[in-house]
């Protein structure tokens, strides 16, 4: 079988490939060691996005009053312009100008081939040195948390909670067997926090 | 070809068919001062990936507060048929504010792997949600506790009143620009903190040779409970911690202590490394220590963590009364180790708040808890 393609390696790290394609390239990918980099360096790419757009924290000294003050100054100037200027001509009339129709397509063109030809493409992502996340094991037993997930598996069975974020806020390691993750609802603001632990009969710290 | 593609459909049809059929099962005990509302899967998926079956579980659980007390934190034990045995798993809600009447709700969203397509209940999940406790604002408890949620929702509510407390103070002496600064200070502790991948596991509990890594403890004069020393080695990469001696500094049985482990590198950078929590039978002045069978290895993506010394900070205590401790601010301060520790959980839902929606946002919020 043929190399993946970067479409294909891209549309595989992400799961995001149609069912019936999906086996037949993850074999290969599997299989090819080449194939198999190139998707483990987009999944890589992929979580290191997901975590950059995340972690942008606005810039110290950032002032929210003054914000506020220059957003309602803008509305009230809004309001003040929209009472002294006459009402607009209808669109209609303005999408009669074959004219302003062919400017608008080809400008549209021009802007949709630039993107393709310039834009971000995944591979032009800057890598984000080290992000964190634990690991308990305890026999076949094992525990893991990510930026995304938090759970448990052992032998194929696997239990794990999913992030209300992007990213956890914070992942925190227990010694004695366990690792919790807590994440806000960007909504209502609600703190969730999610524990996965060893069993009582199986800890890792005990009284001697 | 034809006949896998037959067969990816048929697998497909049956996902689908099947993917209505997850039960979601809530249990509350007799006598519980909260009650269902409703408990519904939302959006469901199933999806074979490799050799595994996973299955993605969204639900929304409503609550509603029966008592007639404020509630301030529940936490919930969540169950599967094929969870991985040894282990436990749940979900807690803290600094909620839920009045006599009002419904809350608690937000599973869940990914489990079944191991290939065999088996008739493949692509079905049987789901089990059972309250473990609630924590109300008179500190009072009602629940089972099998997840020591009462210790671990107390102590959380007492480090959220006592970092809202300092706000206020910071409010009332400085001010709008002052609460800014101390939040934006909060926020830039938490962007520099180096990022590490901690893994623990299970390793030789006795003293298998290794360099001896410097292990200190925090000490405050109103401390209850005092590290008095400890053992830890290197080899490698591993750390390992073979034995804790803490002593008694109260005339209260003392029945959990929890440590927080902050490592330090070669740079001199510090992170938490994590927790140590013990139960323990601590008696009134007496000594008591801890073993443990764990290693714990520190890196920062492919590269190890050059780890020379670790600190150990007294971060919580029960006594045998259920009563917990959480040490102060100004206790953290006086260590000179604030800034190390980790945020509460309450400072970093205010700090998202005051990201979010600006200072007035989180001075109502500081209002509504007053």
């Amino acid at each position: 079988m043929k190399h993946l393609n970067e479409a294909e390696a891209a549309l595989l790290a992400g799961g995001d490939l149609p069912f019936w394609t999906a086996p037949a390239l993850h074999t290969h990918a599997r299989l090819c060691g080449a194939c198999r980099a190139t998707v483990e360096e987009y999944r890589q790419q992929r979580e290191e996005l997901r975590e950059q757009a995340e972690n942008f924290r606005l810039p110290k000294g950032f002032d929210w009053p003054e914000l506020e003050a220059e957003m309602a100054g803008n509305i009230r100037l809004g309001a003040e312009v929209a009472r002294i200027t006459p009402p607009p001509r209808r669109l209609q009339e303005e999408w009669m100008d074959w004219r302003g129709v062919v400017a608008i397509c080809a400008l549209t063109t021009v802007v949709i081939t630039g993107w393709y030809l310039t834009g971000p493409a995944a591979r032009h992502y800057p890598r984000i040195p080290g992000w964190s996340q634990a690991r308990v094991e305890n026999g076949d037993l094992e525990l893991s948390a990510n930026p995304s997930e938090l759970g448990l598996k052992r032998q194929g069975s696997g239990f794990y909670f999913r992030s209300a974020t992007p990213t956890a806020t914070r992942v925190e390691v227990g010694l004695e067997g366990s690792l919790r993750s807590a994440s806000f609802d960007q909504d209502s603001g609600q703190l969730t926090v999610t524990q996965v632990s060893l069993a009582q009969d199986e800890p890792l710290l005990y009284e001697e | 070809m034809r006949s896998s593609a037959s067969l990816f459909l048929f697998v497909a049809g049956a996902l689908l068919a099947q993917s209505t059929r997850h039960q979601l099962n809530v249990t509350i005990p007799d006598g519980a001062p909260i009650s269902v509302v409703s408990s519904e899967w939302g959006e469901s998926r199933a999806a074979m990936r490799g050799a595994a079956l996973v299955i993605d579980l969204k639900t929304s659980l409503r609550f509603r507060n029966n008592s007639k007390l404020r509630l301030r934190g529940v936490s919930l034990e969540v169950r599967t048929q094929d969870m991985a045995a040894g282990g436990k798993a749940s979900v807690s809600v803290p600094s909620l504010d839920v009045y006599p009447g009002q419904d809350f709700p608690v937000k599973v969203d869940l990914r489990l792997l079944q191991p290939g397509a065999a088996g008739t209940d493949s692509g079905k999940a049987a789901v089990r949600v059972q309250l473990d406790g609630v924590l109300f604002e008179d500190m009072s408890f009602f629940g089972p506790n099998a997840l020591q949620s009462r210790r671990i929702l107390t102590a959380w509510e007492l480090e959220a009143r006592r970092d809202r407390q300092r706000l206020r103070a910071i409010l009332a002496k400085s001010g709008e620009n002052g609460l800014r600064e101390e939040i934006l200070e909060n926020l830039a502790r938490q962007e520099k903190r180096p990022r590490w991948d901690v893994r623990v596991a299970r390793g030789p509990a006795a003293l298998g040779g290794g360099d001896p890594v410097q292990l200190a403890f925090s000490k405050q004069a109103d401390w209850p409970v005092e590290g008095i020393e400890a053992q830890a080695t290197r080899s490698g990469n591993e750390i390992r911690l073979p034995e804790i001696t803490v002593a008694s500094r109260t005339n209260r049985p003392v029945r959990f202590v929890e440590y927080t482990l902050l490592a330090r590198d070669k740079r001199g950078r510090t992170m938490a490394a994590g927790t140590l929590p013990s139960p323990v039978a601590l008696r009134p002045q007496e000594r008591a220590a801890l073993r443990s069978n764990i290693s714990i290895e520190i890196a920062r993506g492919e590269e190890a963590v050059d780890v020379v010394s670790l600190t150990g900070v007294l971060s919580q205590v029960e006594f045998s009364n259920g009563e917990v401790w959480v040490p102060s601010r100004n206790g953290l301060d006086a260590i000179g180790l604030g800034a190390d520790m980790p945020p509460s959980f309450e400072m970093q839902r205010l700090s998202s708040l005051y990201q979010r929606k600006g200072p007035q946002a989180l001075i109502e919020e500081l209002r509504r808890f007053d």
